[in-house]
């Protein structure tokens, strides 16, 4: 079972920690990696996500040093290998526009204000990883301790007994 | 009122008949001059025929026509009794004729002949009185020439004054977008050390209250103590520094979780080594133990770190904030322009984040200047430079005294001002933006504003292309006396 990655891109070191930190409880199933800049990001994502499992989960601000939080998440749902990923835009300010446009050209799943509510961030970010789990694995026990318990036994109940196949 | 040709015809026979008037007949043709303003006449005539127009000059010299004399009116009749040079002049509007009479023959046969005052002197009223009258029409429109003036002056004066309101209220206009960009920006710099404020903040009770779950022996509170000291004055990594030290960490403790190793990879490797070896070589289960909590310490010790660097933050924010908005303060001060320069460079962190930022500012740039409006300046140029540049690009600020003058510049890595627009971008109004995007806020304001304020600072605002490189905006303001130029 390969792992799924959830990525946090925050040039903060302080911020880019407290993200870490409220999503650590994920970190028992979905390990998780963080980088500064879109450019770092990037080469996360290439030379240790993808070789090693897929990526999950994006967490990214939207202001970043260079190119900007939009720009790199749009950039992850053309390459089918980082399309599938949910991306969340955690914003300290934005723009009415630069939110529209990740909307429709990243898949945008979610808009996050800072400062946010680590509750709030935990429960978007385990309903993402679900939707990605349910879509993307057969194998969901795993997930059933981390993740939207009643979601994946539903699914499960559905699937058919190892008996039927 | 004019006289009926045929009594006049009488009228010219009969004088013309009397030898003791002198009188000659004088056939003018159309723009003879028959009389010079200010030139002597001795003879007064009696139009027959034609139409003679009369000019008077005003004092820068113009001519203004101010009446016409007509057959059976008289020429000279102003002249009549004072003998003054004349007031007038005449002109002749068409061919005519006329009688002449010398001046002085003509006043002493007035007196004198019985039949020529009843002869003449109905014509001499007339004449007086039907220009009596032009006088009195004349006030009258002279009157409402006036009145008409002043309505008109008072209109132009409300037009002026709209006008100034429509300056200073558009003035405002760009100096609230300008606000509002600010109140963006400051809400985007407050807004990360808030969060991470908060969240160390929340993240502290329970770290604590974990810790202080379990009893602590009195031999392992100097351990706790070191690591409580080593979280605080833990700088953060580099994420790749990090992510490398995790990935060596996780080779070498493979049943750590990676959140305990993300905390271990931050410690200086020297304090793990020594640590590490302490546990690895006895690891029983009370150093495990306090190998944990000394790891929770550590942890304590940085979200402290983290509650302080914020509150630096935002203490430093406030401080900019504070200089910036110097706004109200009208008195001349003497200032480093490099305060008022830091302060916008912070307070508009978030638009120059996507940017490259140089600055280049050696020495202090003293002026005596207005540190509110200049701070406008300032502003403005970076607001321009960041909308040259678009998504990318480098800013450069620099800045440098001479003898009697400092001066900054402010230069971006856009596409640079088009030769023929170069003056033309500190017009009032000028914009290269896009008129309906209004997420851009600006007038096409915000150069004409800077170059304004400059000049009421007995300084100059000019701009240069930088060959492949954009824009240079350079200001230069007088020195503030007693400022030395730097050596060498």
């Amino acid at each position: 079972m390969s792992p799924i990655y959830i990525l946090c891109v925050e040039d903060e070191p302080e911020v880019l920690a407290a993200v870490v930190r409220d999503l650590a409880p994920f970190e028992v199933r979905f390990p998780i990696e963080s980088a500064a800049t879109a450019a770092e990001a990037r080469r996360v994502v290439h030379e240790v996500i993808l070789p090693r499992g897929q990526l999950g989960v994006v967490v990214c601000d939207h202001l970043l040093p260079g190119e900007d939080g939009v720009s790199f998440l749009v950039a992850l749902q053309r390459d089918p290998r980082t399309a599938p990923a949910r991306k969340i835009l955690l914003t300290a300010q934005a723009g009415l526009a630069a939110t529209v446009q990740a909307l429709n050209q990243a898949q945008l799943k979610h808009y996050l204000a800072k400062p946010w509510d680590p509750e709030e961030l935990r429960a978007v970010v385990r309903r993402q990883l679900t939707d990605f789990v349910l879509e993307r694995e057969t194998d969901l026990f795993p997930y059933l301790t981390v993740l939207e318990a009643d979601r994946l036994t539903e699914k499960i109940r559905q699937q058919p007994l190892p008996a039927d196949r | 009122m004019s006289i009926p040709i045929r009594s006049l015809e009488r009228i010219r026979e009969a004088l013309a008949s009397m030898p003791e008037t002198e009188s000659t007949d004088r056939a003018f043709a159309a723009g003879a001059v028959l009389l010079h303003e200010g030139e002597r006449a001795d003879r007064i005539g009696l139009v027959i025929q034609g139409e003679i127009e009369l000019y008077k000059r005003d004092a820068e010299g113009r001519e203004h026509p101010v009446g016409s004399v007509r057959p059976g009116q008289f020429l000279g009749l102003l002249l009549l009794s004072s003998g003054e040079p004349s007031f007038l002049t005449a002109r002749a509007r068409t061919d005519g004729r006329l009688l002449e009479m010398p001046r002085p023959t003509f006043l002493r046969l007035l007196y004198n002949l019985p039949g020529f005052y009843q002869m003449v002197g109905p014509l001499l009223l007339g004449n007086l009185v039907s220009r009596y009258r032009r006088v009195v029409q004349l006030h009258l429109r002279v009157a409402e020439l006036s009145r008409a003036l002043a309505a008109e002056k008072a209109q132009l004066q409300a037009a002026l004054e709209q006008l100034e309101a429509t300056r200073n209220r558009l003035i405002q206009q760009e100096k609230m977008a300008t606000l509002g960009q600010l109140v963006a920006g400051l809400a985007h710099e407050i807004n990360n050390p808030v969060a991470s404020l908060a969240r160390a903040a929340d993240a502290l009770g329970p770290a604590l209250l974990g810790l202080l779950a379990r009893p602590v022996e009195a031999r392992e509170l100097e351990v706790l103590r070191e690591g409580l000291q080593q979280g605080l004055q833990h700088q953060p990594l580099q994420t790749e520094v990090q992510r490398e030290r995790m990935d060596q960490l996780a080779v070498r403790f493979p049943d750590l979780p990676r959140p305990v190793l993300r905390t271990l990879a931050q410690v200086e490797p020297a304090v793990l080594e020594t640590f590490a070896y302490y546990v690895v070589a006895h690891p029983t289960v009370e150093r495990k133990a306090l190998a944990r909590r000394w790891v929770e310490m550590f942890e304590i010790g940085t979200l402290v770190r983290s509650l302080r660097v914020a509150a630096e933050r935002i203490g430093g924010i406030v401080r900019s904030l504070k200089g910036y908005s110097r706004q109200d303060q009208a008195e001349l001060a003497e200032v480093d322009l490099r305060d008022g320069l830091r302060d916008t460079l912070v307070l508009f962190g978030y638009l120059l984040k996507r940017f490259q930022v140089v600055v280049d500012l050696p020495v202090p740039l003293r002026v005596r200047g207005r540190p509110g409006e200049l701070n406008q300046v300032w502003t403005n140029l970076l607001l321009n430079a960041c909308e040259a540049m678009g998504e990318r690009g480098t800013l450069t600020v620099s800045g440098g005294a001479e003898s009697d003058a400092v001066w900054v510049r402010v230069q971006d890595t856009g596409p640079g001002v088009p030769p023929t627009l170069l003056e033309r971008i500190f017009e009032s109004g000028f914009s290269t933006k896009k008129p309906d995007d209004p997420a851009q806020g600006g007038l096409g304001l915000g150069l004409a504003i800077a170059r304004s304020i400059v000049e009421q600072h007995g300084g100059r605002l000019t701009v240069q292309n930088v060959p492949g490189s954009g824009a240079a905006f350079t200001v230069r303001l007088p020195a503030a006396a007693g400022t030395t130029p730097p050596s060498g």
